[in-house]
């Protein structure tokens, strides 16, 4: 079995951000969803058009990649077929698809927006992180009743035992109603017998967990 | 007329969610599309729904739209003769 670590995992709530244990930000509570997704995404510094244009989840997803970032890169050196991404989370897009049915049962004004309908996929937030960072590996999107580290952990494994990828960002991301959660970790394989922050089910669990403080 | 384009650019950067983009720095009559504001097929489609919803006016067809859309100056020349007509 390939022994796997956690190379470095950010986390976003409603509170803050968090990068491998320690705050980077800290949000507003008196802001909206999307006035704290706008805040982070300008504490980055970085010029993304297209950030504007996406749903809560799909922002919230790309800033919490964007924050494991060294110099714009999320990796390096590795060919972009041989990293993966699966992300999970419970409420898949229901947020965007509350939003569209909304305005498909408005007979005063019939106007559904296409860029809203475009979100109303769980599996786009991951589409936005593969194109910004170019990935082009294995992705996946499930959605399960609360945050299955369990299936997570063994899903990658697999991806690395199977050596579909050397490289994995793995998590959950949430934006429903106005609440935010995300917890994404980016996943290698490693021969020091030292290293901490091995992927294991319970240090998943873990930053799980220390995500909702 | 350059009423028009003014509101028109302010409705286009609302409408496409261009949040860094200031109205007035839109050159009404640089290309929608492939250079300028960088637009895409997504947009295109934002943008018949501002048409819509504004003036009244439904694109009937890709290659009036093509037409339409090829620039700021071009819409606003569009909803001025749709008014008169």
């Amino acid at each position: 079995m390939k022994k796997l670590k956690i190379r470095n995992w950010s986390s976003i709530n409603d509170h803050e951000v968090v990068l491998n244990g320690e705050r980077k930000l800290t949000l507003k509570s008196d802001d909206t969803a999307d006035q704290k997704l706008e805040f982070a995404y300008r504490a980055l510094g970085v010029a993304y058009p297209k950030f504007f244009k996406m749903d809560a989840q799909s922002k919230l997803g790309w800033l919490s990649a964007e924050y494991l970032t060294k110099d714009g890169k999320l990796f390096d050196g590795t060919p972009s077929q041989d990293v993966a991404l699966v992300l999970s989370n419970r409420k898949s897009s229901l947020d965007t698809d509350e939003q569209y049915q909304l305005s498909l049962q408005n007979e005063e004004e019939f106007l559904p927006s296409p860029a809203v309908f475009v979100y109303t996929l769980a599996n786009i937030v991951a589409g936005e992180i593969c194109i910004r960072h170019g990935i082009k590996g294995e992705n996946n999107f499930l959605i399960s009743e609360g945050f299955d580290a369990s299936s997570l952990v063994n899903y990658v494994s697999i991806l690395f035992e199977e050596e579909l990828c050397q490289q994995c960002l793995v998590g959950w991301v949430e934006a429903y109603r106005g609440t935010l959660r995300s917890v994404l970790a980016f996943i290698e394989t490693t021969t020091d017998e030292k290293a901490t922050m091995l992927f294991t089910e319970e240090y998943l669990k873990q930053l799980y967990q220390t995500s909702e403080l | 007329m350059s009423e028009l384009i003014a509101k028109l650019k302010q409705q286009i950067v609302e409408q496409l969610n261009l949040a860094d983009v200031d109205p007035a720095t839109i050159d009404e009559n640089a290309p929608l599309f492939g250079e300028g504001l960088g637009l895409d097929s997504i947009d295109a489609l934002e943008l018949i729904l501002l048409m819509q919803k504004n003036y009244n006016i439904k694109i009937a067809t890709a290659e009036e739209g093509q037409k339409i859309f090829s620039s700021v100056r071009a819409m606003a020349d569009f909803i001025e003769a749709y008014k008169k007509a």
